[in-house]
């Protein structure tokens, strides 16, 4: 394990402040919102800031984004990142914590990533004096939805004066334990694309159901159907998955409706498929539709790219929290087919996104994330505040000097 | 009095009674309000035309009246208050606002109408009248099974039983009659499908609930298709599926609104155990969590042939052998379907369409000149049930 100086100062301060952040999580988790209305997190974590003295800016009005400069500031620029939004989960766990704001939830685990940045912000304004740089937090906003705030904020200049060389970013994960985190180099989180379609047709009394359309069969039909790109169309060695999450239509017993509404998501890690995959999809949902007699209404939403961590940074980044964690504490992610807007700052400048364990080692398993009864072993606020404070403050796409 | 005369004095008399209907429907359908305030006013207007009345279950009131040799027949006349209109059989009719607000008295005042007619000639004809006016919109089955209980009794096999509505698709003037079957029987279900949810990038950590919902509904086709005699008319229909909210979460229920529609009561029956068996089965081995709660409505109105040459005959009496129309049977389900269930009976359609109107879906109320011809018609052949022979 490190012992160096600063390492040492790093792994004390993360441990005297776990109680403060683990406040601050708990604040956070109380009152979460949803994609682009985070007006009273953006709130919070300025005001969070200001109390650090951290000067900061507001991007896609609840964007923040502060900056912190050490020694040297013009030696080396890197940016962390943590998303703050939140999902329409209605939060079925008995904690004195629990979300306030009904139907709403931080099932995601970014009340998580937040406090960990912010925890790392008191960190390193702390121990200013020991390492070089400049480092730039960014608290993102619409992590979870279309278009991604992480490409509105790039938009308005987030990777600009200065720009980073390389960004961190942080995700729990409900697989891995406390106290470790996993890495992995190249593809690591999948495309996502948003699927709206709409099925329509002549609806009316069931008595005269050999005159209408059968709305609410042509949209199961279409639903099996879909299944089929994934067990049969899809190349073998490619993972991806199709998964419609909500459907709608029709309100009573004996009435067929004239429309009825489905929305999904679709994920793959390899580019070409996801293009190939769009146009089965269209034509899979155009030809139900229309062999059983409706109309429908189709939109593939493209959403983020296919994340790809840097190898040299991830190679870097690996050794470094080795030498900080031990060597049992970092493991290989086990790849999912989660989506990351984070994707967009990769496309842009080497990125490393890594998991954070959130499982007390008591527990076999515990409910995933998108789940109302996600919750964390809070020790790991501490092992987050300190790696994201150790890649701020010694993590670099170039070799330290 | 014979035949020609006795139908000459109804005439007469129908057309005395009209100023009293027309202020009688005004008051149930405008005035009065709750379903207490309409049986208070039906059972001062039978206490005022000197007919003893009781009220049983929830607002239903049965009436009694006797003529000559009161043992000779025993004849049940039945008036609910369903209104077609809220039934939407018109192509387009997606429109949700509920229409079952909208409730139809005609029947309820035309009963009014006729006893107090039947009082006033109850020296002409034979028999007993048990009168019922159901003012509840639906009752659940056990219930059903005790009114008709009280109300039928011992006299099962030997008792008569009738009712109409008025239908929007018959032009006024007209009168429909159904060859056997008038109306369906109907069940409705709602099946819920229950998983843990979870991330829809995830789905081997979890159940698909929109999978198995779907799967279900396509399989419960096969009830239709395959299972049922084809020459069973039936039918199974989806009206509603729910479930979830957004792109990335699989939800954790999905709600499926069905029903059946039959006239057959052993197919019903397994039908039921069919769709149970789908949903519930099927689901499960798919891995969800299935329950399904399925509630029964009233049987299929069948009419008896004997019946129907009867109500035809009289039919011609009322408006004439040209305006007797054959009505194809109906979708929707009607709680007269269980005293005859109980009795030999017939159910009958008086046309409700006038010119103005064609098929207007958010018509509520009968036309300013329709409730005449509705009242003359269809007190006039109810009074004939009871005096003409059979």
């Amino acid at each position: 394990m490190d012992t160096t100086n600063l390492s040492l100062k790093i792994r004390t301060l993360a441990k005297q402040y776990l109680q403060e952040f683990i406040a601050v999580r708990r604040h956070i988790h109380q009152h979460p919102e949803l994609s682009y209305q985070e007006f009273q997190t953006s709130n919070y974590i300025k005001q969070q800031l200001q109390e650090l003295g951290i000067p900061f800016q507001v991007l896609a009005k609840t964007g923040v984004v502060g900056l912190i400069q050490g020694k040297d500031p013009h030696k080396r620029t890197v940016a962390l990142r943590a998303d703050m939004d939140a999902l329409p989960i209605i939060e079925e766990n008995q904690v004195p914590y629990c979300s306030k704001n009904k139907g709403v939830m931080h099932a995601c685990g970014h009340d998580v990533h937040t406090a960990c940045l912010l925890g790392a912000a008191k960190i390193l304004q702390t121990l200013k004096e020991e390492w070089y740089g400049t480092i730039k937090l960014i608290f993102q906003l619409g992590e979870e939805k279309n278009p991604g705030g992480a490409s509105l904020m790039i938009q308005e200049g987030v990777l600009e004066n200065p720009t980073p060389s390389c960004i961190f970013g942080l995700h729990v994960h409900t697989d891995l334990e406390v106290g470790k985190i996993s890495m992995v180099a190249g593809p690591c989180m999948a495309s996502a694309d948003e699927i709206y379609v709409t099925v329509k047709g002549q609806g009316g009394s069931i008595g005269l159901r050999h005159q209408l359309v059968d709305t609410p069969l042509i949209t199961s039909q279409i639903i099996l159907s879909l299944q089929q790109i994934i067990s049969r169309r899809r190349p073998t060695f490619s993972p991806s998955v199709l998964s419609i999450s909500s459907i709608t239509g029709g309100d009573s017993f004996d009435t067929i409706p004239s429309s009825m509404s489905l929305k999904g998501t679709f994920r793959a890690l390899d580019n070409d498929w996801r293009l190939k995959a769009h146009d089965l999809i269209k034509q899979t949902v155009t030809g139900v539709a229309h062999a059983l007699g409706g109309e429908v209404d189709l939109s593939i939403d493209k959403g983020y790219p296919v994340l790809v961590n840097n190898p040299q940074l991830y190679e870097h980044s690996k050794q470094q929290a080795i030498d900080f964690l031990g060597k049992e504490q970092v493991l290989e992610t086990e790849i999912r087919l989660g989506a990351e807007d984070f994707s967009y700052y990769a496309q842009k400048i080497p990125a490393c996104f890594y998991r954070l364990g959130v499982r007390s080692s008591n527990k076999k398993s515990i409910p995933p994330v998108h789940t109302a009864l996600f919750d964390i072993d809070e020790q790991a606020i501490e092992t987050g505040m300190a790696m994201m404070s150790l890649f701020g403050a010694i993590g670099d796409f170039k070799k330290n000097s | 009095m014979n035949q020609q005369e006795s139908i000459k004095e109804i005439r007469a008399l129908v057309k005395d009674y009209l100023p009293d209907y027309l202020t009688m429907h005004k008051h149930l359908s405008q005035q009065a309000s709750t379903k207490e305030s309409r049986a208070l006013f039906i059972s001062d207007t039978l206490k005022k035309y000197g007919i003893s009345c009781t009220t049983i279950h929830d607002n239903i009131i049965v009436a009694r009246l006797e003529g000559n040799n009161p043992s000779k027949q025993i004849i049940g006349l039945y008036a609910g208050i369903n209104n077609l209109f809220a039934c939407k059989e018109n192509i387009g009719a997606d429109d949700n606002s509920r229409l079952d607000d909208v409730l139809d008295f005609t029947p309820t005042t035309c009963l009014l109408g006729v006893l107090r007619i039947l009082k006033k000639l109850n020296n002409n004809w034979d028999g007993t009248v048990q009168a019922i006016f159901q003012l509840t919109n639906q009752l659940s089955a056990e219930e059903a099974k005790k009114v008709v209980e009280t109300v039928v009794g011992a006299n099962q096999k030997t008792m008569q039983f009738f009712g109409f509505q008025t239908h929007p698709s018959v032009p006024l003037g007209k009168i429909g009659v159904s060859e056997r079957r008038v109306m369906a029987s109907v069940d409705n279900f709602t099946i819920t499908v229950k998983s843990t949810g979870g991330h829809a990038a995830a789905p081997d950590k979890t159940i698909d609930s929109v999978l198995v919902a779907s799967n279900i509904v396509v399989a419960l086709q096969q009830i239709i298709a395959r299972n049922k005699n084809p020459f069973d008319p039936a039918i199974l229909s989806i009206g509603s599926i729910k479930g979830g909210n957004t792109t990335n979460v699989i939800p954790n229920e999905v709600c499926i609104l069905g029903t059946l529609r039959c006239f057959n009561e052993g197919w019903r029956e397994q039908a039921k155990g069919l769709i149970r068996k789908t949903a519930l089965d099927m689901g499960t081995a798919l891995g969800a969590q299935m329950t399904i709660d399925y509630e029964i409505g009233p049987p299929a109105l069948i009419n008896a042939q004997p019946v129907v040459n009867q109500l035809k005959n009289i039919a011609v009496a009322v408006v004439g052998d040209k305006n007797i129309i054959d009505t194809d049977p109906l979708f929707i389900g009607n709680d007269c379907a269980y005293y005859l269930q109980q009795s030999v009976g017939g159910f009958y359609w008086i046309g409700s369409q006038s010119t103005k109107q064609v098929n207007s879906l958010h018509s509520t109320q009968l036309d300013a000149d329709s409730p005449e011809t509705v009242f003359d018609i269809a007190t006039m052949f109810m009074a004939l049930l009871v005096t003409q022979k059979a």
